[in-house]
């Protein structure tokens, strides 16, 4: 059963009808298939004024390399997001009016880097926005990752969950990347890129459910949510949110 | 994928590097598969690693989760009830009239919107809620009716409250009595302080600041709803009840851009307690984010819990212009509409037919109603010493009409390129039933669902007002550059500066003479 199926064992905002987890299930079904993809996943919603997307996460081979994501207004007709531009990435974070919903829209911004009025299409934009939150933004518990003897990042299958005292500890909670090559034996399991370390401290670490589950939830990218169910190795993230970076953080903690 | 080969000196190697545990476990599990050779030892390996581990005395016994004792026993109590005082609460319940059940309001409303609107809702949380709603309604009287509002940080569960019309009153007596208290003890702590000031020759310390404008009393304007709060839903003893605002209290908190969880103690300069930031925070969320199709509320006479609805008065609302209602002192409220037609699918996708049923709080006063400041400004004596201090006669501020469609909201062309508005409008689903969830994007985590009929609104978020505009300090100017070519004087002498200057008079002088001849000449 993947993770956004078990929503309802933490408290959250806006998250699917059951409606929509079927038209989720049936959809992933055909794009897995069509797309030869080895595990695809429910990445969240990016909520617009008009529209809203719902994305979706695709991996072939590697977890890190040709990640595919798609997305979808009314979980029916999926669109392959295209391959991140670098100007998009640039200009992500200047650019902090809400996402209209219309693939097509062009947002015109002051960039104070180029001192101009810069366009960026939503699309361009949406993906960028995907992608840095994905990469910034993805963590798991320590030693749910493992780099395996044949160097692929994979699941560990011997992990059987945090136990409740390491799950109220920050530093149980590591960032997912690609660690392999490190010189250190174990780096997924001795990583200290842990959200501890992280700056600004935005990461609000709570338990719900009379301890069963461990929620974390960022401050930095509103919406952001990574659920654990303690002593079990069920966990996973997803993202409800508008797909802006809350840049008055340092005000507000 | 490549043979990794693994020679002697590795296994020497691996012995005295690795955890000792960790090399008998290894020991067990090789020379378990190569005494029994089990068939398919590739597909029960972990399992091998796990009774090797076992053996170790490494695997504890999978315990199950331990719930807090407390809720325990409040379940048990729910359902136990051996205590004298419980038996006879529970006994009293049952004659009471079964519209005020908050058990059963709850939990419909909250699996509505679970299963239309998506809100995730743990089940568990939501049987202790009704169950925590049920027990405060009964031990406390003066609750007519209790509501679930939404949580806040995802964390402080808060329940609306609206009072008995003699719960209302004591409520704002008290209030009253609480607030003059604290003016009092002010100003003695302000005379005392200004008395040792005195004595010992420091600085007068300011005289205390009391705002004119009065708080609206509890049931009307922005306290027309009590608040209870709490971080365990499961227990009664646990929620607290949230302070009536004053109006200075929205005008600070409107200021205050920090999560309401991080704020500690007093919030700086402005001296607002946690509860305090909450209570306006909520105030707000509710004037600016409670709405509902258009004719399914309508402006009615204000009623006393209990008291039935006049028939009559149907007709007459309709026709009055909006000067009459300002003249008019009787609190109006938005009250269901019994004649409501369920409109079609298309109409309600649209915005224009959604309104506001909640009045919006005053930008200048923080309050919903408008308090003139100068009940006696007809005369014009007043009028003239106003205008010669310079000060602006300042008219009541207009809010929108009640009513008004949440078309008219604009959001920020800075937040909202190309479609300006607050709300974001979707379908529950494609084919399935005719149900509309109102998403504000003004404060996001606030959803109204509307089905069929009904309407929900609940509030899940952080309790932070959606902005565009980031302050960032102004960067610091680039750095100078020195002019290519420094000229070195020398500094001029006295005398030097002495006639320099009786020069400047005399060239000035004759500047103003030719400008005279050629104004002459003109």
């Amino acid at each position: 059963m993947d993770s956004f199926q078990s929503d309802t064992i933490f408290l959250q905002g806006e998250f699917l009808s059951s409606e929509q987890k079927i038209l989720i299930c049936s959809s992933m079904k055909t794009l897995r298939d069509e797309n030869k993809l080895k595990v695809l996943k429910f990445w969240g919603r990016i909520s617009g004024i008009v529209n809203d997307y719902y994305l979706l996460q695709g991996f072939t081979s590697d977890c890190f390399r040709n990640v595919k994501y798609f997305y979808s207004h009314d979980l029916i007709d999926w669109v392959r997001l295209p391959r991140v531009e670098p100007e998009a990435l640039r200009l992500l974070d200047d650019c902090t009016s809400l996402f209209t919903g219309i693939p097509s829209h062009v947002f015109t911004f002051m960039s104070p880097l180029d001192q101009q009025e810069v366009r960026l299409k939503e699309e361009d934009r949406l993906t960028a926005a995907v992608v840095v939150i994905n990469n910034e933004m993805s963590i798991i518990p320590r030693s749910a990752f493992l780099i395996g003897s044949y160097n692929q990042t994979m699941k560990n299958k011997m992990f059987k969950g945090l136990p409740f005292d390491k799950s109220a500890d920050q530093n149980s909670y590591v960032h997912f990347e690609d660690l392999r090559g490190s010189k250190v034996m174990f780096p997924l399991l001795d990583s200290t890129n842990t959200i501890e370390t992280d700056f600004p401290p935005a990461w609000k670490l709570q338990h719900e459910q009379e301890g069963q589950v461990a929620v974390v939830r960022s401050q930095l990218w509103p919406g952001l949510t990574f659920h654990h169910q303690v002593d079990s190795p069920v966990y996973g993230w997803t993202y409800f949110g508008d797909g802006r970076r809350n840049w008055d953080i340092c005000y507000m903690i | 994928m490549e043979a990794i080969e693994v020679t002697e000196e590795d296994v020497r190697e691996a012995k005295n590097a690795l955890d000792p545990r960790v090399v008998s476990v290894l020991t067990k599990l090789v020379s378990r598969l190569l005494h029994e050779r089990p068939p398919d030892a590739f597909d029960i390996l972990e399992q091998l690693v796990i009774s090797a581990k076992n053996d170790e005395g490494e695997n504890q016994p999978d315990l199950p989760p331990e719930i807090p004792l407390q809720n325990a026993k409040l379940i048990q109590s729910f359902y136990n009830p051996e205590h004298g005082e419980l038996k006879e609460l529970n006994a009293a319940w049952l004659d009471r009239p079964p519209q005020v059940m908050p058990w059963t309001s709850c939990r419909e409303q909250l699996c509505l919107l679970k299963r239309f609107a998506g809100i995730g809702i743990p089940d568990e949380t939501i049987l202790l809620l009704s169950l925590s709603m049920q027990r405060l309604q009964q031990q406390h009287q003066q609750i007519y009716r209790l509501r679930f509002w939404g949580c806040i940080c995802f964390k402080w569960y808060v329940l609306e409250a609206e009072l008995t019309p003699q719960g209302f009153v004591s409520r704002a007596e008290e209030v009253d009595a609480a607030a003059k208290q604290a003016q009092a003890l002010t100003k003695a702590d302000w005379e005392e302080r200004k008395k040792e000031a005195e004595e010992t020759g420091k600085p007068l310390p300011e005289p205390p600041f009391f705002s004119d404008i009065p708080i609206e009393p509890s049931g009307t304007g922005v306290n027309s709803m009590v608040y209870l709060v709490s971080s365990e839903p499961g227990l009664p003893e646990s929620w607290t009840w949230l302070p009536d605002l004053t109006p200075e209290d929205i005008l600070k908190a409107r200021q205050i851009v920090q999560f309401p969880e991080d704020i500690e103690g007093d919030c700086g300069a402005s001296g607002l307690c946690k509860e305090v930031i909450l209570r306006a925070q909520i105030a707000r969320i509710n004037a600016s984010t409670r709405v509902a199709p258009q004719g399914m509320f309508k402006m009615k006479k204000k009623l006393a819990p209990g008291e039935e609805e006049d028939e009559e008065d149907d007709d007459d609302e309709e026709d009055e212009d909006e000067e009459e209602d300002e003249e008019n002192e009787e609190p109006k409220e938005a009250r269901l509409n019994a004649r409501f037609k369920l409109p079609a699918l298309k109409q309600l996708v649209d915005m224009n037919k959604w309104v506001h049923i909640t009045s919006f709080i005053l930008q200048s006063q923080g309050r919903v109603k408008w308090w003139n400041p100068n009940p006696d400004a007809d005369e014009d004596e007043e009028d003239e010493e106003e205008e010669e201090e310079g000060e602006k006669k300042a008219g009541p501020e207009k809010s929108p009409k009640p009513l008004s469609p949440i078309a008219q909201d604009e959001a920020s062309p800075h937040l909202a390129q190309g479609y300006p508005t607050c709300w974001a409008l979707r379908k529950v689903s494609v084919l399935g039933p005719p149900a509309v969830v109102a998403r504000s994007l003004i404060w996001p985590g606030s959803i109204t669902l509307f089905y069929s009929g009904q309407i929900e609104h609940i509030y899940i978020g952080w309790g932070v007002k959606t902005s565009s505009n980031h302050y960032c300090p102004p960067l610091v100017p680039e750095v100078a550059v020195e002019p290519a070519e420094l000229v070195l004087s020398n500094d001029p002498t006295v005398e030097e500066e002495k006639a320099g200057l009786a020069q400047d008079d005399e060239d000035e002088e004759e500047d103003e003479e030719k400008e005279d001849e050629e104004d002459e000449n003109d």
